[in-house]
């Protein structure tokens, strides 16, 4: 794996299968499961990209402008909000890197 | 195992309601702001204070015990009183509990009052311990320029179908003396105005400022023995409410609203193509063409071409928004649910002025607050 692509983390509900991110030890939103019946897991960074926006105006004023985020659809199934590196467009594929102990989500190079 | 409707109990009806204009941050204090929709509402109801038997006071940003430095300089009459906070549908959740106090019988005749300055708040989410992966960079305006993103895509719909929610409700605000932005907008100045994230601009995102609403709320019987007159008295016939359940990728607020706007409907025994007006939570633009879908006002995906053809303008088939909505008359929060309330009666009682939809005889609010959570009431006009 390069040494770019972060490791996405989730939680895995063993009592019902339910996976979610990010890592919280609160309990299954989806059962209530909690104690040893979840589990952190490592997630797939892959997934498609649900809808992109570019942003031009930001409440914090540290937020560097403009900046592509974007809903993706991970292969494991939640939903994850994220930056997007720029020119990625709805429907594609994408996998999660780690820019400045940040996750921003690049194209899949295509095979 | 079936709860009560709000049908299986005594008649509630609104007897009076009252404002302050939603503006700008002032100097005004809450308690001014508060206490003049307060007694304009006494006014338009001819009910005196101390008839009121209980208060429910929603404020988002004023911190703890809103109700008392307000409600004492009416004269106190040691009546309970409750804050209610429940986000964006603060008010709306106010108004609820007010009504099934006064439904079930707790009290006879009660206030939901709505007050907030427009000072940062603080959400609870933001304290849980846990981070999400996009550090806090999608806050409300991004997410629904996200949501504007997909459905415009999906629906072949454009940024200017998008626009002309903003163009008809900055038009309505504009003839709403306690809206915040009372400017008519071409659909161009919408278009080109500063853009905040994908395409919403800045006309299309409601302004979040100051404010105060204020309904009272009366039984049949009460208002019977009080001798107040029926012919404005407009009676609410539902309340529902839910909270976010696990949608996968579906639009949260979409399905929510799906959901109570649907049990409103039902327990009020009516169907959609039956309301008149509707107050809904147009915070951002994109909202009002998804929300009047999943409430079945039209079939999915055909927002855009009916809004288009006039079908949500006042004076159209259904008027949506006729105050002006979030986007135009304004959100200050706190006040928000409830002066969807006052609108709303307003157009049933036949007192909207040039905001009129003529003949109202039904009519639907509607909110979604963080959380997320969802408030709808159903209301008929006095001779429904």
């Amino acid at each position: 794996m390069p040494s770019d692509v972060l490791a996405l983390r989730g939680m895995r509900c063993n009592r019902c299968g339910f996976v979610s991110t990010p890592v919280q030890y609160f309990g299954c939103q989806r059962c209530g499961a909690n104690g040893d019946t979840v589990a952190s897991v490592e997630l797939e960074g892959l997934g498609t990209v649900l809808a992109e926006v570019t942003v031009y105006q930001h409440r914090d004023p540290e937020v560097q402008l403009p900046l592509v985020v974007g809903a993706v659809e991970l292969d494991d199934g939640p939903v994850v909000r994220a930056r997007l590196n720029p020119a990625i467009t709805a429907g594609s594929r994408v996998v999660a890197n780690n820019v400045d102990e940040t996750l921003v989500f690049a194209a899949v190079e295509s095979r | 195992m079936s709860h009560v409707k709000l049908s299986d109990l005594r008649p509630v009806y609104v007897v009076g309601i009252g404002l302050h204009r939603y503006q700008r941050a002032t100097d005004t204090s809450f308690v001014d702001l508060g206490l003049t929709a307060v007694r304009a509402a006494l006014n338009d109801s001819g009910v005196m204070w101390p008839q009121v038997d209980a208060a429910y006071t929603s404020s988002t940003r004023l911190g703890m015990a809103v109700s008392q430095p307000i409600l004492r300089h009416l004269g106190v009459t040691g009546l309970p009183t409750t804050q209610v906070e429940n986000a964006s549908a603060s008010g709306s959740t106010a108004f609820r509990l007010a009504v099934r106090d006064v439904a079930a019988g707790f009290s006879d005749v009660a206030l939901a009052l709505g007050v907030d300055k427009a000072t940062p708040g603080l959400q609870a989410e933001t304290l849980t311990g846990t981070r999400d992966y996009d550090d806090g960079v999608v806050y409300p305006p991004i997410h629904y320029a996200l949501l504007a993103e997909e459905y415009l895509r999906t629906h072949n719909a454009t940024a200017e179908d998008m626009a002309r929610v903003a163009f008809k409700n900055h038009s309505n605000a504009a003839r709403n003396p306690n809206a915040q932005r009372q400017k008519v907008r071409s659909l161009d100045e919408i278009l080109n105005d500063r853009p905040i994230a994908g395409a919403l601009t800045r006309l299309e995102c409601c302004p979040v400022g100051e404010g105060a609403a204020a309904v009272i709320v009366a039984s049949g019987d009460e208002m019977a023995r009080m001798g107040l007159s029926t012919d404005r008295a407009v009676r609410v016939l539902s309340t529902a409410q839910h909270s976010e359940e696990l949608y996968g990728a579906k639009s949260f607020d979409a399905e929510l609203t799906r959901l109570t706007t649907s049990d409103a409907l039902s327990d009020a025994g009516i169907i959609p193509s039956q309301l008149d007006v509707v107050e809904l939570h147009d915070a951002f633009a994109i909202e009002e063409l998804q929300y009047v879908e999943a409430m079945g006002i039209c079939g999915e995906g055909e927002a855009p071409a009916r809004l288009r053809d006039g079908e949500f303008d006042i004076g159209g088939r259904v008027a949506i928004s006729p105050s002006g909505g979030l986007l135009g008359m304004g959100h200050p929060v706190g006040p928000t649910g409830i002066g969807q309330i006052a609108e709303v009666t307003r157009q049933l009682r036949g007192e909207a002025g040039d905001r009129q939809q003529n003949g109202a005889s039904l009519g639907l609010a509607h909110l979604v607050g963080l959380g997320a959570i969802c408030v709808a009431h159903v209301l008929a006009a006095p001779d429904w």
